[in-house]
């Protein structure tokens, strides 16, 4: 019997690794300090590695490190030893684009697997040969398949396929674009993607400038809700989150959803209705706040694939603290705060578990006890009295 | 021995210019200026045969499964006709090479990720001709990975670089939001202009996808001498987008500089052609992760 897709999602820290492990990621792929992209969200010492991992290994979540940049010469030093302090911790597998590093671990003997990030564009069962004949154990696929394409792929190779289904996307092909490079000095495959597909063009013929609009050629947020279920049919075994960079909200809501989805597409043997993955659809709106589209999966990228304005960049203010503790005795919930808040609103609350509850949030205290009124300052601490038991890294959102 | 290659559309150009080797497009090869049929293929063959020249073949495209048979088809043809080396970028081309025991004629070219030493030899360990290293490398690593790997390495030296290579129809979809005919199909007059730079990047779309190209020409004359004495060995100018007196004025004068004749060519050509912008692209532009 085939098994059970996995469910990948992103971390940039510690803290969103256990709420992506809690929210239910069945595997979680962070960066470390060394030989990553998004380099600005790779903040995980090997210490922090360590503890990912236990923390993960303990509730039966993977972990794979991405060492997906193209190293300079600069940058090779000290690979062999990163490698074999991962494989020492126990990381379940790298992401990997170099071919050096890909050979390196092998040669090392290294026990963990290897996955051949999307940044080598793969699109056919000739070069995942080549890769699979390199020692690598899965692929992530390039993002310019069709559901079509990803099942001839899948029926012909026995290699394990992770597809992308949710997040940011390279208007490019994965890897193939030095936009950055030469117009911000900013080194794309090395973590310094400068996003010049987001920036602002004019259209020139022949000198004249041909267009009254702004020429925009960034692509949507990948969203795959009506995609999930044929992605599972078809047999890839990894469905990926994107966003290293995003909130601990943004991976508790959409590791969540994914992962009620996926479970009832199991459970409804496929027989899902469309009006629950309108509910779905309906309920990711709620706090995605960039446009959203399907990709490649359905055909070619047409302009409604696109973004031609900008993007409205106002953050969704929902997500208003999470839950540190719960006081049973006092029944009482320790939170941390993020976005303003007034007392005595109605919020709802998203638990580890995916279960949620409404509540009138009633009045807030600080440590002292003093009572409060609002809360506009992010990280504090107060108490808020709670009838029910609250889990740790519940989130409390704001309802509309 | 050094390598002078020009990638060319030009079937005069291949009867005419002194280069070493003429690297020419097809339907499995994206951003030249012309497909060459298999006729015309056989036609150039000959041409280049009786020249004393060399025949590569740009088969540069990220394939999608269900060409894979037409492309093992077309490789297998191409062992037929014994051209002298395929250019390529996906590496599925490797698997079918070694098939069909073509290895040693794969040169391997997907500009953008051959940046380090290692990664180079990785490749030349897997038995192919070559590899051209990415044109994001500024000289001093170029010459650096030179030395340290032995193999049959080779650069872009001269001509707007390609910095973006998407599926995406991004021209055709930007008419289509604002419901304007869409005439652009492979034309290549179009540029974007970045509204807070003086500086317009070449584009264009196909049937495969669209491209854009770097602001300005790259030239690499006032570096090529060091570029020779490094162990380098192929030397690529890529034709698109300029003109044939310039393709074979800089070849010329590319080829007065590995002949030892020296000379203030930057100089020369920048005169020649002056409605051209030079840049020296990466060669002196180290890239950064951050700003």
């Amino acid at each position: 019997m085939r098994e059970k897709v996995e469910l990948l999602a992103p971390a940039g820290n510690l803290e969103k690794l256990k709420i992506a492990v809690l929210y239910g990621a069945d595997a979680v792929f962070i960066g470390g300090k060394k030989f990553s992209l998004r380099a600005k969200a790779s903040n995980f010492e090997l210490s922090d590695i360590k503890e990912g991992v236990e923390f993960a290994h303990k509730h039966g979540s993977k972990v794979y490190i991405t060492v997906n940049i193209y190293p300079r010469n600069e940058d090779l030093e000290g690979l062999e030893e990163y490698l074999l302090e991962l494989d020492k911790i126990g990381v379940d597998a790298i992401i990997v684009s170099s071919l050096h590093i890909i050979d390196t671990a092998r040669k090392l003997g290294c026990k963990f697997e290897v996955h051949v990030s999307t940044q080598q564009s793969v699109a056919n069962t000739s070069s995942i040969e080549f890769f699979k004949k390199a020692g690598a154990e899965r692929i992530v696929l390039a993002r310019e398949l069709t559901l079509d394409q990803i099942e001839e792929l899948r029926n012909n190779t026995d290699v394990a396929l992770e597809v992308f289904i949710h997040g940011g996307m390279c208007a490019a092909f994965s890897g193939r674009c030095v936009l950055s490079n030469n117009m911000a000095n900013r080194d794309a495959n090395r973590g310094g993607c400068a996003h010049s597909c987001r920036w602002h063009y004019d259209l020139v013929d022949k000198g004249e400038k041909i267009s009254e609009e702004d020429f925009l050629f960034a692509s949507k947020d990948l969203m795959s809700i009506n995609y999930i279920k044929d992605l599972i049919r078809i047999g890839v075994n990894s469905l990926k989150i994107e966003g290293r960079m995003k909130s601990h909200h943004y991976i508790a809501t959409v590791v969540s959803l994914y992962r009620k989805l996926i479970d009832e597409i199991y459970e409804s043997d496929y027989q899902i209705s469309n009006n629950r993955l309108l509910d779905y659809e309906q309920e990711m709106s709620r706090f995605e706040n960039r446009a959203m589209g399907s990709g490649f999966f359905g055909g070619d990228v047409t302009h409604e694939g696109q973004i031609f304005e900008n993007e409205s960049k106002q953050p969704n203010q929902d997500f208003i603290a999470f839950v540190v503790s719960y006081d049973k005795e006092n029944r009482r919930a320790l939170i941390k705060t993020r976005n303003y808040f007034t007392s005595n609103i109605e919020v709802e609350t998203l638990s580890p578990g995916g279960i949620t509850r409404k509540f009138n949030l009633g009045d807030i205290y600080t440590l002292e006890g003093e009572k409060i009124e609002i809360s506009n300052t992010p990280d504090k601490l107060y108490y808020i009295n709670v009838d029910f038991e609250l889990a740790e890294h519940s989130i409390i959102r704001k309802l509309s | 021995m050094k390598d002078l290659i020009v990638i060319t559309s030009s079937i005069d150009e291949i009867k005419n210019l002194d280069a070493d080797s003429f690297l020419i497009g097809n339907k499995y090869g994206v951003r030249t200026n012309r497909v060459f049929s298999k006729e015309e293929t056989l036609e150039i063959k000959d041409i280049v045969s009786k020249r004393g020249k060399r025949l590569y073949i740009l088969v540069n495209k990220i394939f999608l499964q269900d060409e894979l048979d037409g492309l093992f088809n077309y490789l297998s043809w191409l062992k037929s006709i014994d051209v002298d080396g395929i250019f390529f970028s996906d590496l599925g081309v490797i698997t079918m090479g070694e098939q069909l025991g073509i290895k040693d004629k794969l040169v391997y070219f997907s500009e953008t990720q051959m940046v380090n030493h290692k990664d180079c030899e990785f490749f030349v360990n897997q038995g192919l001709k070559g590899v051209i290293l990415s044109k994001e490398l500024p000289l001093e690593d170029i010459i650096t990975t030179s030395k340290l790997v032995k193999g049959n390495l080779g650069m872009i030296i001269h001509g707007y670089l390609h910095m973006f290579y998407s599926k995406r129809k991004i021209l055709r979809n930007f008419f289509e939001k604002y419901n304007q005919e869409y005439e652009y199909q492979n034309k290549r007059t179009l540029k974007l202009k970045e509204q807070k730079r003086n500086e317009y990047y070449p584009i264009y779309e196909d049937e495969n996808g669209s491209y854009i190209f770097s602001h300005g020409c790259m030239s690499s004359l006032n570096d090529f001498k060091e570029i020779v004495n490094s162990d380098l060995k192929m030397f690529i100018i890529d034709s698109i987008f300029l003109s044939k007196e310039h393709v074979k004025n800089a070849l010329d004068y590319y080829k007065k500089i590995l002949n030892g004749i020296d000379g203030d060519y930057q100089k020369l050509i920048e005169e020649e052609f002056k409605e051209v912008d030079f840049t020296t692209g990466f060669l002196h532009h180290q890239t950064g992760i951050y700003k």
